[in-house]
């Protein structure tokens, strides 16, 4: 499956470029993965949250890193969907920030129990989920964090607060906090 | 806290929903003290926005007291008496920075539910629906504010809630209708739909130069206030011909600029009535553009018609001849309101303006479902509802 998302950041392309070239925090706007580490000179480690007492982890490894302009990894051999793809910044016309074209190879396992597996940790529908990653970086890189909504709680969750056992699934606190953009 | 709450169509209710608290850093809590019932939530009432879910927290148009910031809130103290713009806005995207915030890239959570739909999505908004965004309302005691960095807007002491709660909305948006008119010296505006917003777009288009006003609507109460308030000459359209009496009216040319402040629910007497409510009842469309549909025949060769009123879906026989044909112009949009916040308070302060004129009734929130039920069915002459947290009725 190929999938292809692109989004225009209000930031320069040295800003872009170095908000996701910190991989550590990858969870910061990928929410479902839970950790990502530095576990050689160009390998990453990913874990997932725990989808049904589970977590899902694979090893990628970094095969392009041009600096302002792309990242590129791969999987390495043993995980569960094979995954290869490429994030490209350019600059956007008229100095308009920059446009982010992330593309995605993945090679979705037959049997239906994995399936369901991947639905829930790409999401429904993959496209979308990597839509929201990107939309998740543009928002904490224009707004300084991820922009929730009382509906945010849970799918369906009326629009009214959340009680106190709801409070940790929308309250962030951000490791990493970006200056807002200064008004114009 | 006690809320009202969309429970289903024509079903609102006031319950007890737990109390705001701060969620980001952009945050601050409004102790509400004042809060409107809009046209637009008359839309989520009678069930023609997609996407509400049973418990949501209504409300738009609200004004309070701040009582705890995110910190990153710098210009906001607890105990500032602020107004909410209705469109949440990030002040940071490239729309913002152009001075769109209805339409700001970065507010509504659930884009792409709007995405589907609309192409693209617009802001976030309180209390409407899921697809603007999911956000709790303001018709409450208290609410969350998210970039209260950017959104809310300081009253200075000696000014009455019933002054500037407007300015949350319908103010800015009669006045962003006018706006879009490019008034000239000598022109004469029509306005279909004398309910508040329709009265602001009239008292702007005044405040803005035009020479005559004129308002287009059924009832006699409302076109009163158009007449005796704003100073707009009135056209009653279930006891005359609307296009003949603007012909006639206008010298034969047409009105110079054409508002729309009716939106998706339109009313008309007769034929094309019943038409569109089959389409709309069938989902063959989903809006009924009778007023639309008038503003564009009426209006003068080369001019400009300008749309306030709501429109969520596909609208049918839509006259694009006479649109093309005759070189008119289609402004349109939900009001970027954060941009009129300083400008339309000054001209309040200065005295060019008392907003308070539209409010018909005062009632305690726990009267939310009458006020609903008064405001749609325009009894006792209803024409603008406001509700208080901590009040008591009064009719004006
Ligand atoms: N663009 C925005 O940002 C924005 C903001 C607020 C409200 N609105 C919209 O503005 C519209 C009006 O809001 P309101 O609060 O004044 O509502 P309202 O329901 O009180 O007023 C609508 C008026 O239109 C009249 N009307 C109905 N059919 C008509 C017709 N065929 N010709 C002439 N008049 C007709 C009604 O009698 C009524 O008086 C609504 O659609 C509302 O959603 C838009
Ligand atoms: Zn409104
Ligand atoms: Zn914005």
């Amino acid at each position: 499956m190929h999938i292809k998302e692109t989004i225009i950041i209000n930031r320069s392309p040295e800003e872009v470029y170095a908000f996701w070239h910190v991989y550590e925090d990858f969870p910061s706007f990928m929410l479902d993965l839970e950790s990502v580490s530095q576990s050689g000179p160009k390998l990453l480690h990913f874990k997932t949250k725990p989808f049904g007492g589970e977590s899902d982890e694979w090893d990628a490894e970094i095969i392009i890193e041009v600096p302002f302009s792309e990242i590129a990894w791969r999987s390495i051999k043993g995980a569960k969907v094979e995954n290869s793809g490429s994030v490209r910044f350019e600059p956007a016309t008229g100095g308009r920030g920059t446009v982010v074209r992330l593309e995605c190879d993945l090679t979705l396992p037959t049997t239906e129990a994995i399936k369901a597996k991947i639905g829930k940790i790409f999401g429904e529908d993959p496209a979308q989920s990597f839509k929201k990653i990107l939309r998740a970086s543009k928002q904490i890189l224009e707004t300084g964090g991820i922009v929730i909504s009382e509906a945010s709680i849970s799918p369906g969750h009326p629009a009214q607060p959340p009680s106190d056992s709801e409070l940790p699934l929308v309250q962030r606190e951000y490791h990493r906090l970006y200056p807002v953009i200064a008004e114009q | 806290m006690k809320a009202n709450l969309w429970m289903g169509k024509k079903d609102v209710r006031v319950e007890n929903v737990p109390d705001p608290k701060i969620l980001d850093q952009r945050d601050a809590i409004i102790k509400v003290t004042s809060t409107a019932i809009c046209g637009s939530d008359l839309h989520l009432y009678n069930g023609f926005v997609p996407t509400m879910e049973k418990g949501d927290i209504l409300g738009h148009e609200f004004m309070g007291e701040v009582v705890e910031v995110g910190r990153a809130v710098r210009n906001l103290r607890v105990g500032d008496r602020v107004v909410v713009p209705f469109p949440i806005a990030c002040g940071r995207c490239f729309l913002c920075q152009k001075g769109f915030y209805s339409l700001c890239e970065n507010s509504n959570p659930n884009a792409w539910i709007a995405e589907k739909m609309m192409g693209h999505s617009p802001a976030g908004v309180f209390g409407y629906s899921h697809m603007l965004g999911g956000f709790a309302g303001g018709q409450a005691e208290y609410a969350r504010v998210p970039f209260a960095d950017i959104g809310p807007l300081k009253i200075p002491a000696g000014l009455r809630d019933e002054q500037v709660l407007f300015l949350s909305d319908i103010f800015p948006t009669g006045y962003m209708g006018a706006e879009n008119c490019n008034i000239q010296p000598g022109d004469t505006v029509a306005v279909w739909g004398a309910g508040p917003v329709g009265q602001f777009a009239m008292a702007s288009a005044f405040l803005l130069g035009a020479e005559r006003v004129i308002a287009i609507d059924r009832f006699p109460e409302r076109l009163r206030m158009a007449r005796d308030k704003v100073g707009a000459e009135i056209i009653n359209y279930e006891e005359t011909k609307v296009l003949e009496a603007l012909t006639e009216m206008t010298g034969g040319r047409g009105p110079d600029a054409c508002i729309d402040a009716v939106g998706m629910e339109a009313h008309a007497p007769g034929l094309q009535y019943a038409y569109d409510r089959v389409k709309q009842a069938t989902m063959l469309e989903t809006d009924r553009p009778i007023a639309l549909r008038e503003a564009i025949m009426a209006c003068r060769n080369a001019g400009t018609v300008s749309v306030i009123g709501v429109y969520a879906g596909f609208i049918d026989k839509f006259p694009m001849g006479s649109v093309m044909n005759r070189s008119l112009t289609i402004k349109t949009g939900q009001c970027h309101v954060h941009r009129y916040l300083k400008p339309l308070l000054e001209r309040i302060m200065k005295g060019e303006i008392d907003p308070s004129f539209v409010i018909t009734h005062e009632l305690p929130l726990d009267d939310a479902p009458k006020g609903y039920d008064m405001f749609l069915n325009k009894e006792d002459d209803c024409i603008k509802v406001v509700l208080k947290p901590e009040g008591k009725a009064t009719i004006h």
